[in-house]
């Protein structure tokens, strides 16, 4: 039957079956009246039983149900181009398609039904996945050179019981790379402990940190575990270690010195099994240069040094941590927010973000919220975010001109030099090369850079 | 059958059953005693995870599951709940309902395209090679 129905195909079947993407057409109820060869390989479902039936039965699409494009089509009369959905192939698999749909006219222009072209997109989304595992340590993700390099070491750190000292600043993911740390070391399988050192006054850093025994003061009817005690075979990440007071200082070190400590109240000293994770959003050369931090306790810290760059050093992170946001909060709340327009990703890049990476999951959020559904505009962001009328006029409007200003002013983060410019961006010297060409952009090489 | 009714859930959309599970947003459910069904309601899907949706059926006694198109993970999922799925069926929900009790569901009149002849290209060439497929074909066991 297959051979006698090809045997009296019409011409357009048989452009249709030169398609490499999948089409069918339906009439105005829906069903349909011809289905080509790539949709018959991509649904698995053979010409011959799709003719006829409802398209929702051939396809299987995640929005057949309730959001069905070629229905908006034949309502509103407008195309419907590159929608990103789910079909279920006939084998159980959820394949990542691409659809399009068109209205389906007779010559004399009456309407007698649809058509839709739908495209596999399961090489170009397993490309993107092994993209993103690429660009991801644990939960961490980043394309920034100084990250990629921080996450190729981080195994080796996690693995040695060295204490680490993380510095960045405020909102940089201090704890995330704790985590990380903790997760890829032998000790992942031992709690992970978190202690806010600039949040404990003196008078409570002892009995937190290293517990107290029943009797020690007043109100200490019965025993109570430390934190340490609680990390034991763990890891303890000391955040914001830059706060602590100079008293508390002492007590940490004699920790960091002696691997041992006393409860309060404790008669013996008891012996810790911790690995010690610091961190800190100040400079803390500087505060050993000014006397705020003991030198001593400074060189048990910094056995193993972590810097995070600020989110504004490492803008080239700021698409992929949108769609990582975004991805999670659709994931949780699943309110039909499809993505994010060109014009926010532009107003989020041209920020600087003092708060850096915790500041744009809030302002993402913040949007989400406002976002009734679609796409992110830019007047769902924090106003603050908004583009000034006078700043409009001075920012770069074009792709061409972000691709300037983005080029730009990575080659003045890196000195001018092309190599490591080139390597920041995921683009090999000759693509600089000829990008910085194209695009006028003259920013003096590094001295030793040959020519 | 002796006891409580056996709880029946169809997967439905516009009176018909739903093309696909993963995202159907509404089942009806029926007790099933003595070879009869009675409706018993509809339920709203909570979310669009399957552990939401099996949590959503077991939390109902649902014990039998018909539906239109489903996932290799989906299905995994509500087997793992023990909820016996009956997929990749398709018809008007009051037809699909009497095929079952009549233990005539199991014709090519209600299969999915695709399904019914043993599938076409990729899909079959798939499903022969991966074990879990071949939990999604006929026979689904006892049907009463």
């Amino acid at each position: 039957m297959a051979k006698n129905s090809e045997s009296q195909q019409q011409p357009f079947d048989v452009v249709l079956d030169s398609i490499a993407d999948g089409v069918f057409t339906v009439d105005k109820d829906w069903h349909i009246t011809s289905f080509n060869r790539a949709a018959e390989e991509i649904t698995g479902v053979p010409r011959d039983e799709a003719i006829g039936r409802l398209c929702s039965e051939v396809l299987h699409a995640n929005i057949c149900e309730s959001a069905c494009a070629l229905r908006q089509t034949m309502d509103t009369g407008k195309p419907v181009i590159n929608k990103s959905i789910y079909i279920v192939a006939t084998d159980g698999r959820r394949l990542p398609v691409s659809i399009s749909t068109a209205l389906l006219k007779k010559e004399d222009g009456e309407v007698i039904g649809g058509v839709e072209t739908f495209r596999d997109l399961s090489v170009v989304e397993e490309l993107r996945k092994q993209l993103k595992a690429r660009h991801s340590c644990e939960d961490m993700i980043s394309r920034n050179h100084e990250m990629q390099r921080m996450f190729g070491i981080l195994p080796d750190i996690a693995q040695s019981e060295s204490t680490v000292l993380i510095e960045g600043p405020s909102g940089s993911g201090k704890e995330l790379l704790a985590r990380a740390i903790h997760n890829l070391s032998p000790r992942a399988q031992k709690p992970l402990v978190v202690v806010n050192m600039g949040a404990l006054p003196d008078t409570l850093l002892e009995s937190e940190l290293f517990g107290y025994k029943a009797g020690a003061f007043t109100d200490a009817k019965k025993d109570k575990s430390g934190r340490i005690a609680i990390a034991e075979g763990g890891t303890i990440f000391l955040d914001e270690i830059g706060d602590m007071s100079p008293a508390s200082q002492v007590k940490l070190l004699r920790v960091l010195q002696e691997h041992e400590y006393e409860p309060l109240g404790a008669t013996k000293p008891v012996r810790a099994d911790v690995r010690v994770v610091a961190a800190t959003n100040r400079n803390v050369d500087e505060l050993v240069a000014d006397g705020n931090f003991r030198e001593d306790l400074y060189y048990r810290l910094n056995v193993l040094r972590l810097t995070l760059p600020p989110l504004a050093n490492r803008k080239e992170d700021i698409p992929l941590l949108i769609e990582h946001f975004m991805g999670r909060l659709e994931t949780i709340r699943n309110k039909g927010v499809t993505g994010i327009s060109d014009e926010a990703v532009a107003a989020l890049m041209r920020y600087d973000w003092p708060g850096n990476i915790r500041e744009l999951e809030n302002a993402l959020e913040h949007a989400y919220v406002l976002c009734g559904g679609g796409e992110i505009r830019p007047e769902h962001l924090p106003g603050h975010l908004h583009p000034r009328p006078d700043e409009r006029a001075t920012l770069p409007g074009t792709l061409r001109e972000m691709e300037r200003e983005f080029i730009t002013n990575a080659l003045i983060r890196n000195n001018g030099r092309r190599v490591v410019t080139a390597e920041e961006l995921g683009i090999d010297k000759g693509t600089l090369w000829r990008k910085m060409k194209r695009l006028g952009i003259d920013v003096p090489r590094a001295k030793g850079e040959g020519a | 059958m002796n006891g409580e009714p056996t709880k029946l859930a169809i997967s439905a959309h516009l009176g018909r059953v739903a093309p696909l599970f993963d995202a159907s947003q509404q089942v009806e459910l029926f007790d099933l005693d003595q070879g009869t069904a009675t409706p018993t309601g509809t339920v709203t899907m909570p979310g669009p995870t399957p552990q939401q949706r099996a949590a959503a059926l077991h939390e109902q006694g649902v014990s039998t599951l018909i539906c239109g198109a489903i996932s290799g993970y989906v299905h995994q999922v509500l087997a793992a709940a023990g909820i016996q799925v009956i997929p990749w069926i398709c018809g008007p929900v009051g037809a699909v309902l009497n095929a079952y009790l009549t233990n005539t569901l199991a014709g090519p009149a209600w299969m999915a395209p695709g399904r019914g002849r043993g599938g076409f290209g990729r899909g079959l060439r798939r499903r022969r090679g991966r074990p879990w497929g071949s939990g999604f074909g006929w026979p689904y066991g006892p049907m009463s």
